[in-house]
Formats: structure tokens, C-alpha cells, sequence
């Protein structure tokens, strides 16, 4: 009896000492404020969201033992993510009531963090706002790890940029090591979509038009290299592409990569009819003719171009000071007619080489990218993002830019979001990033795909390539798709219009990128 | 009691024969060297496992890459496969046992061990492929216990077993499937087993339509050894139709059918004896055989060098005598680190001219962290940089590679992205104290004080300059004008234009002899020095040094003896070879001047002969 009431005493004495313990704990309430926003990362502060991104999760880097956030939204509801480490996962049904409920409006995020003297401490109220318009519901992009000149692992992915879910699309591990890039998507549409397969079962272009997939051999008598940097027109039927004679060579200090053409040209390819056709004004030897994007209408062709490199004089010598300028050129797909060449923007008004021209879908934008030389913004750390309004003619330097390289854009199909690939975190791996752009075309602080583990960059190495949004799913399945890469028999030899009479420069199928064994 | 005795003698065997195996492949194969050739990728967390769950035989990869890293010690590695063998062994008996208690002839159950020990005397040989085995094994073993069972009950357990093994094992359902095709047919006379068939023809193709993408070839091969090279390429063939022949055989072949007369006369201890003194022989030829000797020792040269063991990668290159391009290339770094490249160089013989000093690109494709190496102790960080990248895409996240890049890059004050480097270090299971204190340096902003890293910030590059991925003196010309201390730049410089021959060049850099404190002129710059002096009848400015009699003495003494052949380059050789044959002009008359026969050995990349 005696040792039953003594164990009940020692029980009693636990529980209150806990309840006296827990009772004389710091109330968060009573927090001091520090008079700062609270280190996060990644940075989601000061941003405008899409109202169906997912949950975005992130680090407090601050030092504590306890670590409460407070979401709110303008509207007033609020709900708390309480965490013993300094990660915050967001409850995702939370999250989205949040968001969809304050569609236009900010929310709030208040950081507190229990120091291990037991004080709380709060930092300034994290504001952000959230766009009335949704962003492109799936991402597409290429995982790969920095790429020298060997490539081994290489897939192209979709990710629901609602929740976290990544599938692959496609990897090259059933397909001999091949190398896959250059995924490009008509108006957005996950349905009409084409990528590359270079070595492996043989280079070729897959294309999945509306569920029906094929494989195409895009070199004719005119391109002995095969179709590269693609841009579909808004209609379907056609797709142009620039061929590249492609080269590479490095660097003793800084960014040790450099690439560049020795010659280039564009070539227009017919999906009905397999048919390849081009023109002078796309295709002359004395100019490197690259990056083609079409203005949402069809009615005009934009791409880059710079004089073709001069073969007697090392490359070293001259390439640095190869810039390149804006061109258009109009284009009747009925007719297959071609107007006069007008100059868009030219390298002696910019002083810098613009490559990546992307047409907002309503026509409104065109945002381009400019180095200070080359066709390859992908390896100058220098690279940034320009705006041009194409209204008025006037272009500038969008504030989302980093002091790394900033490059491989692609819009969303309501224009109001844009997405593109920054290597600001580690000058190594590019990250893709989003922006809400204005009526006026500024646009907003730039944020990075959410995670659902923030510390999730820490660790990954591979480089997320050509980001683009698309508003709905990839249906066609990645075991389809290998087979059709797998099914050399069946592959579509592209044809040359009987009307072209003249040869491109190109110089042959060769890339300085090479499969590892 | 006799049959106790037997049994205590049958496990005191099995001892002696592991122990045997064992100390071979700790001794002989050195698991140390396959880590060294295969490099295992293994990290902590469900990132890294998530890439393996997605096809089949992945999580065989995944088990095998967590115990390769093992092999990082050589008794550990040794354990490891022995273990391995032994398992294979008891499960082989194990089936041998199972349903009618037909044993067979004593000790057969060790004869897959014996041929897998051929199998991973290749160092090429993945353990993925045994273990795959082992568990295709397991499964069959498991399906043996249901016979008794009904039909339809067996089918079903055939058809769930199937999926797994092909899930866990790869191409090996085909084996699985065989063996349990032929088992219920053959011997148990199961018509009703043909049925089997129809979800074996059909599973690598519904698989591949629906769960996994794989190609055709995938399917049927994968984790299948038969595309190695072994050194008898029937060894695959012979293991797997061991497994594939056995039960039917144990059936067939009654006890007493092929009496050996001899054999029959043998009683006692002689009838354990006989038997297990065969096998142990047999293993002994077939160990001996099948042992790559030339792949042992180019690897082991990889290995001290990689662990800077200078003098052994001369001893094994010397000792071993074929030297191959990556042999050559390896002992010309050890010239290096034991001074002994400007005096010694021509000690080795050069058939490759430059491309065994520095890899060319064909070569160093196939052995990027190597190439990595030379640039980093060079002080060319940029290029090191990009050959630890190739080797990232070529071989993965390998601790050695994640060492490397997270230098080069804190060298390159490129913070950030060695965090990266060293967070994934950081899930390593052998180098993660080293990242951590190099994080901890990183964070308190200490890394800056590292001596490491102030030494190759002082030799490294700091104007711009462009290259291609092939070497060139360039390159090392550039690192002398920042650091014309560079020491090692300055001997690979000289070696580089000894060895095409452009004197020069050569005779442009001598001044920073006296730079470099270097006591007397090296034996090779003598030589150099001497012919050019001859050649072009100009006096070379010495500065404080002068050449030595020795070397006089011995340049009189070639051309005597070319003059005694008549100055028959051919007829001279043999004397030439063994009087003159560590010197410059030997290197000159017989590798540089006729055809160049470096090309003759293109084809062999680093590291891949055999």
C-alpha cells in the first residue's frame, strides 16, 4: 500500500512539475521583435504567387530551438505550422484554401523563433502577394548534370507545379544513353509537343502530335545536321528550327565552358508532309542564323543572327566579339511565301549578343536574352533577361535578373507568368525560376520552384534545362515514347522541298557533346 | 555416429575451402582494386534509393552499391564476397536437398562458388550480378518447398515470385523461370507446368508497356553476366547452366548408374579425401587462370597513385613491363612527386611522346579524375574543374569526385557550389567527417586560412585564356607566367617539349632553373642541352650552371657506338638500349624520330585493357 502511494506521489510530482514547467514557458505572443525579415530560404518573401503553386515550403536561418510560422491571408483566416527544426512544411489543404481564397490580395507570414534561453523572438511580417491569374498547371524540363562534354544520365521530366509530384517523361536509360533535349511545346499544349534524341539508337527528333507519336530524321540533302533550337508556329502544321554546326571550347578563369556555331541557318519543317523548307534571307552562308521563335499570330519568324565566323582565323580570336542581332522576317505558311528581313533590335544599339527571343502569347512581349557575345547565354555568367514591348518598340533589363546567368525562358499561355533558368543559387546548376509579369511588363521578384523538402537544392546537382509551361499533362505515356525512339525502322525521313537549289554550311552531325561509356 | 563424423567433415572442408577463397580474394583479387576500377556510388536518403525502385534489377543495384563501398577495404571487400559464395553454396545445396533427398556427388554444391570466383577475378565483374544470382536462387528455393501443394495454388505462387524476381533480379526470371519450368516438368512431371510459360512470355512485355521503361535488350539481358569480358567466356555460360541442368541431372543420373571402378574401390577417409581435393584443385587452376594479371596491375597503379604512393607505381609499372598509356602516365606523376622527372623521364620508356605525359583527350575521356588530378596539382584549377565534372557524368557521385569538385571549387571561392559538393559528400559513408569540417570551415569563414587552399590560389591562373580539351604546352606556359615557381608546371613544360622534341622552346625556360634552385642541370636537360648545342652550333647560356663531363663522356659513347654500326640506327639498337637507353638521345632516335608507334595503342583506353 505504502509503495502504491509512493509511486503515485513521484507520478503526481512529474506531471506537475511538467505543468509547471510548460505554464512558465514563454508564450510566443510575447515575442521580441527584432526589427528584420527573418532569413528564409529559399527567399519566398516580397514575391506575387500563383494562386495554384503549391505549398512553398522553406528554411528558417535562424538559430533556435523552436520555430512557429504564422500564415494569414488579407481576408483574415490563419493557420500555424509549428516545427522543433527550422523546416517548415506546409500544410498543403491549408495552403490552398489560403491562396485561392485571397485570389488578388497578400498574405502574411510572421516568423517567430524560440531561442534556447527560451525567448521567443519575432521578425518582421513576411508580405506576398497572390495573382488573380493561375500559372500553367505543369512544368517540363531537363535533368542533367552539368554538362561538359560527357552526358550519361539525361531525362526530361514534368512536374505538377500544384504539388510536388515529378514524372519523367522520358529518360534515356532503355535508350542506350541517348542524349534527349530541345522539348518545345505548341502554345503551351503538353499535346503537340517534339524533342530531340541525339546518339543512342540514332538521332532524331520524337514528335507527339496529339497522342500520335513518331519518330523523324530531320537532315535532307539541304541540312546534314540534324533540326535544333525549335519554335513551333501557333497553327501546328509547322515547326522551324535552326541547324547548328556547333563547337566548344573553354576558358582558364572563370566559367570554364564556352559554345559557339561555326555556322548556322533555319529550316522550316512541315508536320503533314515531312517536307523541309527554308529560304535565302534564313539561310544565307555569310550570316549564322539561330534561335527562331514565331509572333502568336504566324505571321512573322523572329530569330538571332551574326556574320558566320571566318574559318581561317582561330575561333579564340574572333568569337568574343561575335555579337548577334534581332531579326524578323514574315512568313505565309498558305502561300509558303517569305517577305523583306527587318532588323528588330541590332547588337550596335545594345552592345550585347541577343539570343532567345520568346513572344508573350498575347503578343504583347517579346523577352529575349543578351550576353556580352555569343549564341550560348547558357555559359556566359553575364547572360541577363530583356524585356521588349513590342507596342511601342522599347526594351530594358527585367529587375529579376541575378549576377549569374539568367536564360531559357518560356512564357505561361495567359501571359502573365514567365518561367526561366538561373544559376543565381551556386553559379553551377540553374534552378527555374518564376516571375508574375504586369500589364506593363515589369515584373515581379523572382521565385524558385517550391519543394516539398526545402532543403531539397542543397544536395541536388543536376542543372533543371529549358523550363517550360504547359497547361496541362503530358498524356503520352514514356513507355510509348521510348518504343517510338526505339523503332528505328519506323522513322520518318524528313524530305527537301524540290524548290530549295542551295546547301547549308552547316558542316555535318557532329556536337562536341559526347555519351559516356 | 558415421554419418555425425561425415558431417563435421564436410563442414571442416567447407572451412578450409572458404578460408582458401578468402585469402585469394583478399590476398590476390584485393577487393581494393575493383572499388578502385568500378568506383561504387552510394548515398544516404530515399533521393538516392527513389532512382533505383524504378526498374527492375534497381534494387539489386542499390543493394550492391552499399556494399561495394566496403570493398574501399580489402579485407572488408573480402568478407563480403566470401560470404557471398558461401550463401550461393548452402542455397545450391539447399536445393539439392529439397524435395526428393537427392544429394548427388559430395561437394557439387561448391562448384558455383568456384565459378564465381572466376567470374570476380574480373575486375569488371559487377557484384550486382552475384548477388542478382543469389536471390533468383533464393526464390527458386522457396518455390521448391511448395511441392505438395495444388496446382493451381503453385501457379499462382510461380506468378507472384515471377514478378518479384523480375522486379528485384532483372533478366534473371528467365533462370528462375527455367529452372522452375524444367523442375515441375522434368523431374515432377507436371504437364500442367508448361502453363508457366504463357506469364513468363508475358511479363517482360507487360512490364515494359505498363511498369517499367526498358528496352528489349534490357529485358533479357539485364544483370545478366554473358556481355562481360571474362577471361573463359564460357564461365557465365558454365554457372548458369549449372543451375539450369542440375535438378534434371540429380534425377536422371541414379546413384550407381556411372560407376567409376576405381572410384568404387575407395573407402574410408579417401572417399571424403578424393572428392574434395579435386574440387580444391580445380579451384586452384581455375583461380590461377583465370586471374587478370595485366588489369591487377594497371588498376594497382591507378590505386597508389591515387593514394600517392609514388615509389610503388614505379615499382608496379617497371616490374610489370607492358607499359600501357595509363601506366606510363601514372609513372610519369611519380617521376614528378620523387623529383626524379628531369634526371629520370627517359627511364620509362615514352612511346606515347606527350600523350603519356598528359592524357590526350580520346583518353582522358575514359579516365576523366585522373586527368582531373594532374591539372589540380598543376594548379590549372579550371581545366581540373572540368575533367572532375566529366567524371561526375561519367561515373556519378563517387566520394572522390565529390572531394574533388568541393575543392575546386572552394579554391575558386566558388562557395555555394561546393556547399552542394559537400552536403552530398556529406551522404557518403566514408568521407562525411571531411565534409562536415569543411562545412564548418565554410561557415565560420576559416576555409580562406586553409593552407591547401591559399597554396593553389597562388599558382592558379588569373587571366583568361582559351583552350580545347586536348593538352598543350599552352596551357602550361600560361601557369609558369603567373608562378614561374610552379615547379611542377616547369618540369612538365620541359618534359612536354623533350618529348616532341621542340629544343627551342626547351632552352627558352633553362634560366628558371636557377629560379627554382635546382642544384646542377638535370641529367635529361644535359643531354638536351648537348645535342642542341651540337645540332645548331649554338652555345646555350648556362648562367651558373655548365654541363658535366659525365655527359660529354656518355654522348661520346652513343655516337661511338652508332659510328661502330655505321650509323645503322637499327643495327646500333641493342647496344645503344643497353648502354644509352634511359637517355634523351635514345628517346630521339628510336620513339621520335622514325614513325611514331604511339598510335599503335589507340585503341586502349585508360584503364580498359583486358
Amino acid at each position: 500500500m505504502k509503495s502504491r502511494m509512493f509511486y503515485l506521489i513521484i507520478i503526481l510530482a512529474i506531471i506537475g512539475l511538467n505543468i509547471f514547467l510548460f505554464a512558465a514557458r514563454s508564450d510566443y505572443r510575447d515575442a521580441l521583435a527584432i526589427g528584420r525579415l527573418p532569413f528564409i530560404e529559399p527567399d519566398y518573401s516580397q514575391i506575387v504567387v500563383p494562386p495554384n503553386i503549391a505549398p512553398m515550403n522553406f528554411l528558417v536561418k535562424e538559430e533556435g530551438q523552436n520555430y512557429r510560422a504564422v500564415f494569414s491571408g488579407f481576408n483574415g483566416e490563419q493557420f500555424e505550422v509549428i516545427s522543433r527544426h527550422n523546416k517548415i512544411i506546409i500544410p498543403s489543404k491549408k495552403w490552398q484554401t489560403m491562396l485561392q481564397s485571397n485570389r488578388g490580395l497578400s498574405f502574411f507570414v510572421d516568423i517567430y523563433v524560440q531561442q534556447y534561453g527560451d525567448k521567443w523572438q519575432k521578425y518582421d511580417r513576411i508580405q506576398n502577394k497572390i495573382a488573380e491569374q493561375d500559372i500553367d498547371r505543369y512544368l517540363v524540363y531537363r535533368l542533367i548534370e552539368p554538362l561538359y562534354i560527357l552526358w550519361k544520365k539525361v531525362g526530361i521530366y514534368q512536374r505538377d507545379l500544384t504539388g510536388y509530384h515529378e514524372s519523367a517523361v522520358l529518360e534515356n536509360r532503355p535508350l542506350s544513353g541517348a542524349c534527349l533535349n530541345c522539348h518545345s511545346f505548341c502554345k503551351n499544349n503538353a499535346d503537340k509537343m517534339i524533342l530531340h534524341m541525339r546518339a543512342g539508337p540514332g538521332t532524331s527528333m520524337l514528335l507527339n502530335n496529339q497522342g500520335v507519336t513518331s519518330r523523324v530524321d530531320t537532315k535532307t540533302e539541304f541540312n546534314s545536321s540534324p533540326a535544333a533550337y525549335p519554335a513551333w508556329h501557333p497553327d501546328g502544321k509547322l515547326l522551324a528550327f535552326s541547324v547548328n554546326k556547333v563547337n566548344q571550347y573553354f576558358h582558364g578563369i572563370g566559367e570554364n565552358r564556352d559554345v559557339f556555331d561555326w555556322a548556322s541557318d533555319i529550316i522550316l519543317y512541315s508536320v503533314p508532309d515531312y517536307t523541309v523548307t527554308t529560304c535565302q534571307k534564313i539561310a544565307t552562308p555569310e550570316r549564322m542564323e539561330t534561335w527562331p521563335t514565331w509572333s502568336p499570330d504566324g505571321k512573322y519568324l523572329y530569330f538571332c543572327s551574326a556574320p558566320t565566323l571566318n574559318r581561317n582565323v582561330p575561333v579564340i580570336e574572333q568569337y568574343p566579339s561575335t555579337l548577334y542581332d534581332l531579326y524578323r522576317i514574315p512568313y505565309d505558311p498558305a502561300e509558303k511565301s517569305w517577305g523583306e528581313l527587318e532588323l528588330v533590335l541590332s547588337h550596335e544599339v545594345t552592345g550585347l549578343s541577343i539570343t532567345q527571343p520568346r513572344i508573350s502569347p498575347d503578343g504583347r512581349f517579346l523577352l529575349f536574352t543578351m550576353a556580352s557575345y555569343g549564341n550560348f547565354p547558357v555559359y556566359r555568367p553575364d547572360s541577363d533577361l530583356y524585356m521588349m514591348d513590342l507596342q511601342s518598340g522599347t526594351w530594358e533589363k527585367i529587375s529579376a535578373n541575378s549576377d549569374k546567368t539568367d536564360s531559357f525562358h518560356s512564357w505561361s499561355s495567359n501571359s502573365k507568368w514567365i518561367v526561366f533558368s538561373s544559376k543565381r543559387a551556386d553559379g553551377l546548376c540553374a534552378q527555374p525560376f518564376f516571375c508574375y509579369i504586369e500589364k506593363s511588363g515589369q515584373t515581379s521578384k523572382p521565385f524558385v520552384l517550391p519543394q516539398k523538402d526545402p532543403a531539397f537544392s542543397q544536395t541536388f546537382y543536376k542543372t533543371y534545362n529549358v523550363p517550360e509551361l504547359v497547361f496541362s499533362r503530358i498524356t503520352v505515356r514514356p513507355q510509348i515514347l521510348a518504343a517510338t525512339a526505339l523503332n528505328i525502322d519506323k522513322t520518318i525521313k524528313a524530305r527537301l522541298d524540290p524548290d530549295i537549289n542551295f546547301r547549308s554550311n552547316d558542316g555535318g552531325d557532329t556536337t562536341p557533346w559526347l555519351p559516356a561509356k | 555416429m558415421a554419418h555425425e563424423r561425415s558431417k563435421i567433415k564436410a563442414a571442416l572442408f567447407t572451412l578450409f575451402l572458404y578460408i582458401l577463397f578468402y585469402l585469394y580474394i583478399w590476398l590476390r583479387i584485393e577487393p581494393v582494386l575493383i572499388y578502385q576500377r568500378q568506383l561504387p556510388v552510394f548515398l544516404k536518403g530515399f533521393r538516392f534509393f527513389s532512382e533505383f525502385n524504378r526498374y527492375p534489377g534497381g534494387i539489386v543495384d542499390y543493394i550492391a552499391g552499399f556494399f561495394r563501398q566496403f570493398f574501399y577495404y580489402s579485407w572488408a571487400g573480402a568478407i563480403i564476397l566470401t560470404l557471398l559464395l558461401l550463401t550461393v553454396s548452402t542455397v545450391t545445396s539447399s536445393i539439392m536437398n529439397s524435395g526428393q533427398k537427392k544429394t548427388g556427388p559430395r561437394f557439387i554444391h561448391h562448384i558455383p562458388a568456384v565459378l564465381l570466383l572466376v567470374l570476380h577475378s574480373n575486375y569488371h565483374h559487377h557484384l550486382s550480378h552475384t548477388i542478382a544470382l543469389l536471390i533468383t536462387l533464393l526464390f527458386v528455393r522457396v518455390f521448391l518447398a511448395t511441392e505438395g501443394m495444388r496446382d493451381i495454388y503453385r501457379l499462382v505462387i510461380f506468378w507472384v515470385q515471377l514478378f518479384v524476381v523480375y522486379y528485384l533480379t532483372a533478366a534473371n526470371f528467365i533462370l528462375f523461370s527455367v529452372i522452375v519450368i524444367i523442375n515441375c516438368t522434368v523431374v515432377n512431371k507436371k504437364l500442367f507446368a508448361l502453363t508457366y510459360l504463357i506469364p513468363v512470355l508475358l511479363l517482360p512485355y507487360l512490364a515494359s508497356l505498363f511498369l517499367f521503361v526498358v528496352s528489349p535488350k534490357q529485358v533479357y539481358t539485364y544483370l545478366l553476366p554473358f556481355e562481360e569480358k571474362y577471361a573463359f567466356v564460357i564461365t557465365p555460360f558454365l554457372l548458369y547452366g549449372y543451375f539450369v541442368f542440375l535438378l534434371p541431372l540429380l534425377h536422371f543420373v541414379k546413384p550407381g548408374r556411372f560407376k567409376l571402378k576405381q572410384y568404387e574401390q575407395v573407402t574410408g577417409w579417401k572417399k571424403f579425401a578424393v572428392p574434395a581435393v579435386l574440387l580444391t584443385f580445380f579451384a586452384g587452376l581455375a583461380a590461377f587462370f583465370s586471374f587478370d594479371a595485366v588489369t591487377n596491375n594497371l588498376i594497382k597503379v591507378d590505386y597508389y597513385a591515387r593514394q600517392q604512393r609514388w615509389q610503388d607505381v614505379l615499382l608496379a609499372v617497371t616490374q610489370n613491363g607492358s607499359y600501357l598509356p595509363a601506366e606510363v602516365y601514372q609513372a610519369n606523376r611519380a617521376l614528378y612527386h620523387l623529383d626524379k622527372m628531369p634526371s629520370e623521364l627517359f627511364s620509362i620508356p615514352q612511346p606515347f611522346g606527350t600523350d603519356g605525359l598528359m592524357l590526350s583527350e580520346d583518353y582522358a575521356l575514359s579516365a576523366p579524375l585522373q586527368n582531373s588530378d594532374l591539372y589540380f596539382e598543376m594548379g590549372h584549377i579550371n581545366e581540373s574543374l572540368h575533367w572532375a565534372h566529366e567524371e561526375l557524368a561519367k561515373r556519378g557521385p563517387t566520394p572522390w569526385v565529390l572531394h574533388r569538385l568541393a575543392t575546386l571549387n572552394m579554391i575558386k571561392g566558388e562557395y555555394n557550389a561546393a556547399r552542394k559538393f559537400l552536403y552530398v559528400l556529406k551522404q557518403t559513408l566514408f568521407y562525411n567527417k571531411w565534409a562536415e569540417d569543411r562545412l564548418e570551415q565554410l561557415d565560420s569563414h576559416s576555409i580562406d586560412q586553409s593552407s591547401v587552399i591559399r597554396y593553389y590560389r597562388t599558382i592558379n591562373i588569373d587571366k583568361d585564356f582559351y583552350f580545347y580539351a586536348t593538352h598543350s604546352a599552352a596551357e602550361l606556359k600560361v601557369l609558369l607566367e603567373k608562378n614561374p615557381n610552379n615547379r611542377i608546371a616547369f618540369e612538365y613544360y620541359m618534359s612536354y617539349y623533350l618529348l616532341e622534341c621542340q629544343l627551342g622552346n626547351f632552352i627558352r625556360y633553362l634560366p628558371l632553373l636557377a629560379q627554382l634552385k635546382y642544384p646542377a642541370i638535370p641529367r635529361h636537360y644535359e643531354e638536351a642541352i648537348l645535342f642542341y648545342e651540337v645540332g645548331s652550333r649554338k652555345k646555350v647560356n648556362l648562367g651558373p650552371y655548365k654541363l658535366s663531363s659525365a655527359t660529354f663522356e656518355r654522348f661520346k659513347n652513343f655516337n661511338q657506338i652508332l659510328a661502330d654500326h655505321n650509323r645503322d640506327r637499327d643495327a646500333a639498337q641493342q647496344e645503344l638500349k643497353a648502354a644509352h637507353g634511359d637517355t634523351f638521345w635514345y628517346y630521339l632516335l628510336y620513339y621520335k624520330m622514325p614513325k611514331n608507334n604511339a598510335g599503335e595503342n589507340e585503341s586502349q583506353k585508360y584503364g580498359e585493357v583486358g
